[in-house]
């Protein structure tokens, strides 16, 4: 037997023993520690963003936007085409 | 692609069941590389085997190809590193000298405990790159980029580490070895 062959012997094998659940409880651990930190900072944004935002004057903005969108013939067009598609749809579905 | 690698691009992409294979599949011989590292010290072994696997989850986006033991064993090795510094285990210089006291077994059976013995009093660096290169059976280049080395100088490592153990061996190797 040389050197080689004894260095070419493989290391002995080591038994799991739990070892895999250990670390995979703390892979774990931390990808919940990551999602709680991004949900917080998330929270923490949308908070700030309503303290600053003008949420009156945006509600007005939109109470006119839906005002003028209900009043577009456009739309109302759109609309109609939608529902007639959906009933031949049906129809056509029960020939 | 191999195995490892399709697994570690799962575990890239948020599996932990992917990465879970990974640590099952390699757990045994980076225990078993850090165990020699450390001397035999289970604990310090598992602990720098349990942050290896924790550190490669955190940059598994970073593995690229070739080997993942390589990849990992180049985390371990760092670590250890790390915490050979920190508790001042050993000189970590390569000149580490040969001892006069070579052990002289009685019969084959203590020659694998003869080699760790031995092992133990070769500078970590080429302790790492002997293993790495023969009982993990990593090539060179792997080996190399793993203790973040250039070829030429693991190379000449590997070979001082052989003359060494060799020399260190020595002393018995006439009475066991024909």
């Amino acid at each position: 037997m040389t050197i080689d062959d004894l260095l070419n012997k493989p290391l002995a094998s080591v038994a799991d023993d739990g070892f895999s659940t250990r670390v995979m409880r703390r892979v774990r651990a931390g990808e919940r520690r990551n999602l709680f930190a991004v949900a917080a900072a998330a929270i923490l944004c949308t908070v700030l963003a309503l303290l600053f935002v003008p949420v009156q004057s945006i509600g007005a903005d939109l109470n006119l936007a839906l005002v003028q969108i209900a009043q577009s013939a456009a739309v109302s067009i759109a609309v109609a085409a939608v529902i007639l598609t959906l009933l031949f749809e049906r129809e056509f579905i029960r020939l | 692609m191999g195995e490892s690698e399709w697994l570690a691009r799962e575990a890239a992409e948020g599996s932990t069941a992917a990465f879970g294979v990974l640590v099952r599949r390699h757990q045994s011989q980076l225990r078993g590389f850090l165990l020699r590292m450390t001397k035999g010290n289970h604990a310090l072994a598992d602990d720098l085997a349990q942050e290896t696997f924790l550190e490669a989850f955190r940059k598994i986006a970073q593995f690229g190809s070739g080997s993942f033991f390589g990849w990992l064993a180049a985390i371990a090795y760092s670590r250890y590193l790390m915490e050979a510094r920190k508790r001042k285990l050993e000189s970590l210089d390569d000149t580490a000298e040969i001892p006069d006291d070579a052990p002289e077994p009685e019969t084959a059976s203590l020659v694998k405990l003869d080699l760790e013995r031995a092992m133990a009093r070769l500078a970590p660096v080429q302790r790492a790159a002997l293993t790495l290169c023969f009982a993990l059976g990593l090539s060179h280049e792997e080996a190399a980029a793993a203790l973040n080395l250039p070829l030429g100088t693991l190379k000449s490592h590997v070979s001082r580490g052989r003359e060494k153990l060799a020399a260190m061996l020595g002393a018995w190797r006439d009475k066991v070895v024909s």
